[in-house]
């Protein structure tokens, strides 16, 4: 699972929102705000991690159990696959 | 240049509109899907200088480009990559100016030296641009006339 070329990050104002540049810009004409949870999610996909990584590096920087991080990451990942930012492998 | 989505709405209820944009009348600026913009509403009553860079409406279309001259109640304005200046542009059309953009994953600031030297040198050489682009449309046009068919 990965995220699908043409999404980037962009911090403004505080605020960490997701913008589609290139071809993804022509379907996508949304904006997207990031909580920090989801923004560290959004950077360790960029950076190819798995989820079972993911949910590791989840428990260790939030303080929080396995299945927390568990349902978080599924619920984050569930809103992307819906739309649309997410590529499965 | 860009995309329809209600940027009025995003504009009241983010206080900033974040995007990409389509099109080259901003190039080199902006490219075609490739730059993102990020967008302020105006305060109450406010005007914007020349050679800043307001999004307005164009009928239902959002456009961005440059203020060349500021009048009593609008603006001429220009994109950095036009030849047509778009003039009495009224006050009321006005949703938002640049607030920043990113050229690729690089951010631009509008107060940076670099940015002020771009913006005085399109708006400075515009009229070699101007002619410069008439006497190509004009070669273009004779080449068609005489080229052998």
């Amino acid at each position: 699972m990965r995220i699908k070329s043409g999404f980037v990050l962009r911090d403004v104002a505080g605020q960490t929102m997701v913008v589609a540049t290139g071809e993804a810009s022509k379907d996508f004409h949304g904006l997207i705000k990031l909580n920090p949870t989801a923004k560290d999610i959004w950077l360790w996909l960029s950076e190819g991690k798995g989820e079972d990584e993911i949910v590791a590096l989840l428990c260790e920087k939030y303080d929080v159990s396995t299945d927390k991080a568990q349902t978080d990451l599924k619920a984050m990942l569930d809103k992307m696959d819906k739309a649309g930012f997410l590529i499965n492998d | 240049m860009i995309d329809a989505v209600r940027i009025e709405d995003v504009l009241r209820d983010e206080g900033v509109f974040v995007s990409t944009t389509s099109g080259v009348s901003m190039y080199p600026m902006l490219r075609d899907r490739r730059d993102t913009i990020v967008v302020r509403p105006l305060k109450e009553g406010e005007r914007l200088k020349k050679l800043d860079v307001p999004l307005y409406k164009r009928g239902e279309k959002y456009v961005l480009h440059r203020i060349i001259k500021v009048l009593p109640d609008g603006y001429n304005i220009l994109g950095d990559n036009c030849a047509n200046v778009e003039k009495n542009i009224p006050d009321s059309a006005v949703i938002g100016v640049l607030q920043e953009f990113w050229r690729g994953d690089k951010k631009i600031s509008l107060d940076s030296f670099k940015y002020k030297l771009y913006k005085w040198t399109v708006y400075l050489t515009y009229p070699v641009k101007l002619v410069y682009k008439r006497l190509r449309a004009f070669a273009g046009k004779l080449y068609r006339k005489i080229r052998p068919k």
